[in-house]
């Protein structure tokens, strides 16, 4: 039975945020007599997450995804309820249980920008006290994971994008975290390095059996990472299950993509399914999942079929139908 | 330690990365300095001394607050205030590393590459002046000095890591960053001796914590009036109480931190 890492009960963050009508007249009131406005940027969140599970965090921009990740590191504290990571209230900020996390920020670095990451990650070494042999090999493993052994001695200010986000995870894993938070680690990187950062994330899960807990905008990321997928929107969780599980559940169409001989009517394909896409010689038709072996025979027997695919729905669709769903 | 070592030594290295900001340093580093000696200069004009400041003690007390400036002195609270604006304290909240340390040290490192420039022409006005200045501190009085320095220093970071920590509350770090700055160029002893000052601001300037920065090591040095055990006890009290201070307001400002950004 796996080891529950993290528990979290009732979590809840409110924020103070001050408000000023627009222009000049409004700046003067709001100098005199400011009023602010309570945002719940999480709201009553439950859950908990087994040892080496990879969980993604996913809500719209705003959602309280970011927020969690930072209570759940100790960096914010919570207005109300419970948080325990690794036996640890991470509020309380004990090196003991610092030594075993890492958050690794998209949009925020910590390699020293003068400098080439090799020293960074000799303050890394020494502010974990990490030994001599235990870093060479996990910097070694690293290195060649993400294949950036020739950049090493570059200063971070002459690096890529893609460059520094693999020099941060280094520095961030050297230390072999028991917990990997990452917050947006593929935001602004090619499709090229967006890739090669996931299948890092994945080794790492299965050689340093370390736990991950992702935020992402890419569904690619989550999609590829991730098993299980907790979906928070306006501060509540909505969803929290495997990704297959939200598939069949959620899913009650396959999509048939059509190219024909000669152009049909779109009429005539509404007549067999929702017609998504449509030109000519070419259709997208959402059909019930149950049919739809039905559906297709229908339409190559009808129709001067060239080419037939039957595609999943995508999860981005998924998701999207979902949270509409939920604001209805 | 060994984790604050390294940052000495990255902080160090990234400073030299920067020519133009060193040759910038090596032609303004000393000036201030010295044009308030010249100034002195003048006031002083065919007199002997003013207050029993004579232009040896001027040229002195002025050459302290340089050199004192690099072992007392620095702005981190700028460094604070805007890791603290940008979210870059983050780091400290994860990892078993202090950031008003972090700060502090970062600093000394530019200090102690910014004295590295500015000694050639601190040591050329020395020379020059060799024959008006009379440095006369015996072994005792500069133990006395070593420690008061030390003091003056705990203090000054630890007003400044108070001034950039106000972000926590004020988002901007430069209004308390003024006020620090003013009120140790004036109290501190930075802008003249407070023996030249009236009466009022001395009277302030003893309940102060500025004084106990600059002016006395500054007063221990030029070794006017003899040794007085009593600044360096005020010294280490007020060490006492706003590392005090500092704790109680750090605690409470990451409580209310909102950590915006990433």
């Amino acid at each position: 039975m796996s080891l529950s890492v993290i528990q979290v009960r009732n979590l809840t963050k409110y924020f103070k945020v001050a408000q000023k009508s627009a222009g000049l007249l409004g700046s003067f009131k709001s100098l005199f007599s400011r009023k602010y406005k309570e945002i719940k940027a999480v709201n009553d969140v439950s859950f908990e997450i087994n040892e080496g599970e990879m969980v993604a965090f996913l809500g719209p921009n705003g959602a309280g995804k970011t927020t969690t990740l930072k209570m759940l590191s100790g960096i914010l504290y919570p207005t109300k309820g419970y948080v325990n990571v690794l036996g640890y209230i991470p509020q309380d900020r004990k090196p003991a249980f610092q030594k075993q996390i890492s958050l690794v920020m998209g949009q925020k670095n910590q390699l020293w920008w003068d400098l080439p990451a090799t020293d960074t990650f000799l303050l890394n070494k020494d502010i974990y006290n990490i030994p001599d042999s235990i870093y060479q090999k996990t910097l070694n493993e690293l290195t060649d994971l993400l294949d950036v052994r020739d950049i090493l001695n570059t200063p971070v200010r002459r690096l890529s994008l893609g460059q520094r986000m693999k020099c941060e995870l280094i520095a961030s894993l050297l230390h072999q975290p028991k917990i990997l938070f990452l917050d947006e680690p593929t935001i602004g990187l090619d499709i090229t390095m967006q890739r090669k950062i996931r299948g890092f994330l994945k080794k790492v899960n299965k050689e340093f059996k370390t736990t991950v807990i992702l935020t992402s905008h890419y569904m690619d990321d989550v999609k590829e990472v991730c098993d299980r997928v907790i979906m928070i929107n306006q501060g509540h969780k909505i969803y929290d299950g495997q990704i297959k599980e939200l598939i069949n559940d959620f899913a009650n169409e396959k999509y048939l993509n059509i190219d024909f001989e000669e152009p049909v009517k779109k009429d005539d394909l509404e007549k067999i399914g929702k017609v998504i896409q449509f030109e000519d010689t070419h259709a997208l038709l959402s059909v019930p999942r149950h049919s739809h072996a039905q559906k297709a025979a229908e339409i190559i027997n009808n129709y001067p079929v060239d080419n037939l695919d039957i595609k999943e729905v995508e999860l981005e669709d998924i998701i999207i139908k979902y949270f509409d769903k939920r604001d209805l | 330690m060994r984790k604050y070592l390294r940052v000495f030594s990255l902080a160090f290295q990234a400073n030299l990365q920067y020519r133009a900001n060193l040759i910038g340093w090596f032609v303004v580093g000393s000036l201030p300095s010295i044009i308030m000696v010249v100034v002195w200069f003048n006031i002083l004009g065919n007199r002997g001394n003013i207050n029993g400041l004579t232009k040896g003690d001027f040229i002195l007390y002025y050459f302290f607050m340089t050199i004192g400036w690099y072992i007392v002195g620095g702005t981190y609270c700028w460094w604070l205030g805007a890791w603290i604006k940008n979210g870059d304290v983050n780091k400290s909240l994860l990892k078993p590393f202090n950031i008003i340390i972090e700060a502090s040290i970062r600093e000394q490192a530019w200090k102690v590459t910014s004295l590295i420039v500015s000694l050639p022409a601190t040591l050329l006005i020395l020379y020059i002046f060799r024959n008006t200045i009379h440095f006369s501190l015996n072994s005792f009085q500069f133990l006395v000095l070593l420690i008061s320095l030390l003091l003056g220093a705990l203090i000054f970071t630890l007003l400044e890591a108070i001034a950039g920590m106000s972000t926590f509350w004020f988002t901007e770090v430069w209004p308390f960053a003024h006020i620090l700055d003013i009120f140790n160029a004036l109290f501190g002893g930075r802008l003249a001796p407070i023996v030249l000052m009236p009466l009022l601001i001395q009277n302030l300037a003893a309940i102060l914590p500025f004084k106990y920065t600059f002016y006395v090591p500054a007063s221990i040095m030029i070794n006017k009036g003899g040794f007085n055990p009593t600044d360096l006890i005020i010294q280490a009290i007020f060490v006492v109480f706003l590392f005090i201070a500092t704790k109680l307001i750090w605690a409470a400002g990451v409580r209310r931190y909102e950590a915006i950004g990433g």
